[in-house]
């Protein structure tokens, strides 16, 4: 009998998890550039499918790492896509009018997957400034605040091609511009929220870890920018009544610095915070 | 003359909050692109000023390779400081003046015809369903609110950003920071001099702890990995005027000790020490510690030395602890020696076990004893409760503002037709949406 290492058993059901959110996607491009209404509720239920073996796979590498899913990239990108496709399913179930975020935001979870998957799935082990209670808050909100920033996004992109094409009929099916401008600013207001947090929260881990709770680090400081983008973006809303393209715009630039911090800059800056994602 | 107010009040004018975002942001990116003192070597920052003096000229003029203690860099942060102060005085006293009862002037405001008028009872019904609760009452006029308490969401965000601003000034202004390196079997000083480093607040001058130190065990294991898995140090800590029996820790990497107001905190810099005792032909001994530093390489050998003391010889020390470098114990450690005087160049290239001596210009020199170090943090300051506080103020102002909404709804009965108006600072298309759906129930009441 063949017996395969737990290593590939999760491995294979992240394989399956990739396979029913394309099922997905296709289902939610059927429905909003096909007017199938009928697609959405197979879109959905194979997203919701497609979560049970991505679970399975993230608790079973959970359990024989004997850490949450935050060391490494394979690790951060499947729990971040994870939590990004829960995420789309509670938006696009308690409010209708948004279910066009799942063409922008599935595709994103099982290609950020399917990187993942292409990377270094090999068990990477905690150094002991990693092991805290506030390290666990830290990520877990950071996840929160990514997945939120990933839907706001989705929901500018659809309020850019809703502003450019309003005669297309795809763009027909979308909600009114201003409804999409309006869910961007909730999103972003409840990843602004979540972002705060992670910071708090990580500077008392690096108080507890280095003796510091600031130390101008190029992850901490990047996001610290990233933090006063978004703040820039809310209170461009609030004084001068940004909306529309604009703040469209401005979400896309404050979303590309987020994923500048989490993804690109431990590749480019000796970081003490580097190791999380090498 | 002008009140104080009239200087600052420009500060929260949306134009130049937006400008202070901006070029916060700007100031801090800087000091991620341009290498800063302090992260890059002093090295680097000699060959970069021999390659470009031009533009280290500039850089170093407007000291942008020390962006985050420049002066330009602290008065922008007094700036914002004073800005995000002001900001809160001015939302305090608004949040207090608000009256209750009047609709602000920007609340929208739309006619029921309503030929019998229900009582405020059922037109209440519809607006509790939703959340709202009543807030003041007269015979024509009723206030309903959601949410209340989030009107003050904004004022505590930016309460806690003022409270961290304000730590980072009280760090920049008392903090008190070393690094010492702790040999096992031996004892701190308790005074600065005991440090490698020290980082000072401007208003300080020195950092003596005020205890001291002993280094009981240090203790170290590694995943199968290779990579890190522990870092213990077993510390004694004592109290210089000796009237506290001595209080015994164990210091790791995320479990800091505080003593006497100082924070300890275990850091990834450890290594062996070395020890030589070099006795003269008279039989005076001199005991010598070198620690060495750990490489980055596996296999590499563990590097250091320095002068000895009381003697004119230099020491370059090479350790090979071991063929797997992971323990000591296991193998038997490699010592290669090089020593050399002044005047004579090297008196001796070769290697020493543990416990043997040589011969130097007719001193014996012992390989005394092979231990380790442990780099210590030690650190003490006022900064941190109000930082915590800040970062923790944040947080709830920012939950109060975008989790909830505060939504003012006021319903007014003339004659026959029923008035409702709306305010709200945010979400405003889904409060119209929920008003218009309020509207309608009340309609359905007429």
């Amino acid at each position: 009998m063949l017996t395969l290492p737990i290593t590939q058993h999760y491995m294979i059901l992240n394989w399956i998890a990739v396979g029913f959110y394309i099922v997905s996607t296709f289902f939610f491009t059927l429905e909003l550039t096909f007017q199938k209404e009928w697609a959405i509720k197979p879109a959905m239920a194979s997203a919701l499918v497609g979560l049970a073996p991505h679970s399975v796979s993230i608790l079973g590498r959970w359990w024989e790492a004997s850490h949450g899913p935050y060391m490494a990239k394979y690790e951060i990108l499947t729990s971040i896509a994870w939590l990004t496709v829960l995420l789309c399913l509670i938006t696009v179930w308690k409010i209708k009018r948004l279910r066009a975020i799942g063409v922008f935001v599935m595709p994103l979870c099982f290609l950020m997957m399917v990187f993942a998957l292409f990377t270094n799935p090999g068990i990477h082990r905690l150094p002991p400034s990693l092991r805290s209670v506030w390290l666990v808050v830290h990520i877990i909100f950071n996840k929160i605040a990514a997945g939120s920033m990933i839907i706001a996004l989705g929901t500018s992109i659809l309020h850019l091609i809703k502003e450019k094409r309003p005669d297309r009929p795809m763009a027909a099916r979308l909600p009114a511009a201003e409804i999409l401008d309006a869910y961007t600013y909730k999103f972003v207001s409840f990843g602004f929220v979540f972002w705060s947090v992670t910071i708090g929260a990580g500077a008392i881990w690096a108080n507890e870890a280095w003796g510091r709770y600031w130390g101008w680090d190029p992850i901490e400081t990047w996001s610290a920018i990233t933090w006063l983008l978004f703040g820039l973006y809310l209170h461009l809303r609030y004084f001068f009544r940004w909306s529309g393209n604009k703040a469209a715009w401005m979400m896309i630039v404050c979303f590309t610095s987020s994923i500048f911090t989490l993804f690109i800059l431990p590749f480019l800056s000796g970081s003490i915070h580097s190791e999380y994602f090498k | 003359m002008k009140p104080p107010t009239a200087y600052i009040s420009p500060l929260i004018k949306p134009k130049v909050v937006i400008v202070l975002f901006i070029l916060a942001a700007a100031a801090i990116s800087l000091g991620t692109l341009i290498p800063q003192i302090g992260s890059a070597s002093p090295a680097f920052f000699e060959h970069w000023r021999r390659q470009s003096p031009r533009i280290y000229f500039m850089v170093d003029l407007f000291q942008l390779n020390q962006i985050f203690t420049s002066g330009w860099f602290l008065t922008l942060a007094c700036i914002i400081e004073l800005a995000l102060g002001y900001s809160i005085f001015r939302q305090f006293v608004n949040n207090i003046r608000k009256k209750q009862g009047a609709p602000p002037s920007a609340a929208c405001r739309e006619a029921i015809p309503c030929a019998t008028p229900p009582s405020w009872d059922r037109i209440a019904g519809p607006l509790k369903s939703r959340g709202y609760s009543p807030q003041h009452q007269d015979e024509t006029f009723y206030l309903f609110a959601k949410h209340p308490f989030a009107r003050w969401g904004s004022l505590i965000l930016h309460s806690g950003l003022f409270l961290l601003i304000t730590a980072g000034f009280i760090h920049l202004t008392f903090q008190q920071r070393g690094f010492a390196q702790i040999i096992e079997g031996r004892v701190s000083s308790g005074r600065e001099e005991m440090f490698l480093s020290t980082s000072l607040g401007l208003l300080q001058k020195r950092f003596d702890p005020g205890f001291q130190t002993l280094l009981n065990k240090f203790t170290h294991s590694y995943w199968d990995t290779g990579s890190i898995k522990e870092i213990n140090s077993s510390i004694l800590l004592f109290d210089d005027s000796g009237s506290v029996s001595p209080r015994e820790e164990t210091v790791a990497v995320n479990h800091p000790v505080t003593y006497k107001g100082v924070r300890i905190h275990q850091s990834y810099e450890y290594g062996y020490t070395v020890s030589f005792m070099l006795t003269k032909p008279g039989g005076k001994s001199t005991l010598t510690h070198f620690p060495l530093y750990n490489p980055d390489t596996p296999g590499a050998p563990w590097t250091g030395g320095g002068g000895f003391a009381k003697s004119p010889y230099f020491f370059t020390i090479q350790l090979f602890p071991s063929l797997s470098r992971k323990s000591p114990s296991q193998g038997h450690p490699i010592l290669y020696l090089r020593v050399s005087r002044p005047g004579a160049g090297q008196v001796f290239d070769g290697l020493l076990p543990p416990g043997k001596s040589i011969l130097l210009d007719g001193n014996l020199l012992q390989f005394f004893r092979l231990s380790w170090w442990s780099g210590l943090i030690y650190e003490k300051g006022s900064d941190m409760p109000v930082a915590y506080a800040g970062f923790g103020v944040i947080c709830l102002g920012a939950m109060l503002m975008f989790f909830f909404s505060h939504r003012e709804i006021y319903v007014t009965m003339q004659d026959s037709e029923i008035k409702i108006a709306g305010w709200t600072k945010r979400d405003r298309l889904f409060f119209n949406e929920e008003l218009a759906e309020i509207k309608k129930d009340i309609a359905r009441l007429c």
